[in-house]
């Protein structure tokens, strides 16, 4: 866990939305924790959300109102796959586990959001994007001594294809591939290679940029 | 719609209501389209970005959290990354922090008579950020105004990454200290 003094170094950056996403998800780790920095990065926001006023407004073309209209209507929204916090669990376990029964006898013993990634239990943690938005869930549970994981991204993430990375205690283990179309996609399989329960997913573009990740509460 | 809060709007934009959608970008395509063709410097381009900032505010309204931070900077957000984004496919092109700042032309593409439009507030923002040393300023901008990473400033300014660190959090304190000390008694 990073101490105050660190975490507050970057916390201007954070604000100004130019940190890199594993530096950015540490950050937001310790703001979950910690009230102090909270308050230090409320003020940074503060100052980042007026220095978008510094650019000056310019009236765009003629008709940009129009075409502009015509194409957010065209664009087909990206199915929700989730409704409110409590029942989004609720689907997107039972999902998860319909997946993984699957593939393994599974043996629940608790459906439950405590302990780590490995107890035999379903573990959820929320998928964050570039622009710190929530793009989707992710679901650990164990099977017969084998982690598996389901991932689901409901919106803004880019068309393409993906690879899924796992994050452990040393370092991240590529799992497989996950194909993006409209905005959404899913992927289910084993975590494999990890040493310990799975800390993270991330998924990772062609570039090796991280375009979202997911932590588990440890 | 005028009397309606910027969040508000917002909501409206995610329930998928055309007239909410068209209420919001009449609200904000000034600041979109400014900040888009002040960075990419090609109105046509800057269309572009501006279009596709609000297509994903309308992906996205639905995952907005106004803890974070205002409407209007949570879009200008979108805007500057794609802009980046823009600007990086077009490599040749080399974007320089100071001209973001510039108020005395006209934004490209702009008709001779249009001026740049400030508000109040951007005014006592740009002021502040005037009262900055420049390489405070200058890496500010850059990470501001420009979507670059602090490693990314030391780069461009040729100057280590503590030391890039170092002025644009202390840029941060300082603009945050002069505007605080510029808001009327009450």
């Amino acid at each position: 866990m990073s101490t105050c003094a660190a975490v507050q170094e970057d916390l201007p950056e954070l604000a100004l939305g130019v940190l890199d996403g594993p530096t950015r998800a540490d950050i937001v780790d310790h703001l979950a924790s910690c009230a102090r920095c909270r308050v230090v990065a409320e003020g940074h926001a503060a100052t980042a959300d007026l220095l978008a006023l510094v650019v000056p407004e310019a009236e765009p073309p003629p008709g940009f109102l129009e075409r502009t209209q015509v194409r957010v209507g065209q664009e087909r929204r990206p199915q929700r796959r989730w409704r409110p916090r409590q029942a989004v669990f609720v689907v997107g376990a039972a999902a998860a586990l319909l997946v993984i029964a699957t593939l393994a006898a599974v043996r629940i013993v608790d459906a439950s959001r405590e302990g780590e990634p490995g107890s035999g239990r379903v573990h959820e943690a929320r998928m964050i994007g570039d622009d710190d938005d929530e793009v989707g869930h992710v679901y650990a549970t164990e099977a017969d001594g084998q982690d598996f994981l389901f991932v689901s991204v409901a919106y803004g993430v880019p068309a393409g294809t993906y690879a899924v990375d796992v994050v452990g205690d040393d370092g991240s283990v590529r799992v497989g591939t996950m194909a993006i179309t409209d905005g959404s996609g899913e992927w289910a399989g084993p975590t494999g290679g990890v040493r310990g329960p799975p800390r993270g997913v991330q998924l990772v573009d062609d570039n090796g940029r991280v375009i979202c990740r997911a932590r588990f509460a440890t | 719609m005028w009397s309606v809060s910027d969040d508000a709007l917002l909501d409206g934009l995610a329930t998928g209501d055309p007239d909410a959608a068209g209420a919001f970008i009449d609200r904000f395509q000034r600041r979109v389209y400014g900040l888009a063709v002040r960075v990419v410097g090609d109105p046509r381009l800057a269309e572009d970005v501006a279009q596709e900032t609000f297509v994903r505010a309308w992906q996205r309204a639905g995952a907005f959290d106004p803890r974070r931070g205002t409407v209007a900077a949570w879009l200008l957000t979108i805007t500057r990354n794609l802009a980046i984004d823009a600007l990086r496919v077009r490599r040749s092109v080399t974007l320089d922090p100071e001209a973001l700042l510039a108020v005395g032309g006209a934004a490209p593409g702009s008709a001779p008579d249009d001026l740049a439009v400030l508000t109040l507030d951007a005014i006592r923002v740009r002021q502040a950020m005037a009262s900055l040393p420049p390489e405070q300023r200058r890496a500010l901008a850059w990470a501001a105004l420009a979507g670059r990473t602090a490693r990314e400033v030391a780069e461009l300014e040729g100057i280590p990454l503590g030391t890039a660190k170092t002025r644009i959090r202390t840029a941060m304190i300082r603009l945050r200290e002069a505007l605080v000390a510029e808001e009327p008694a009450e």
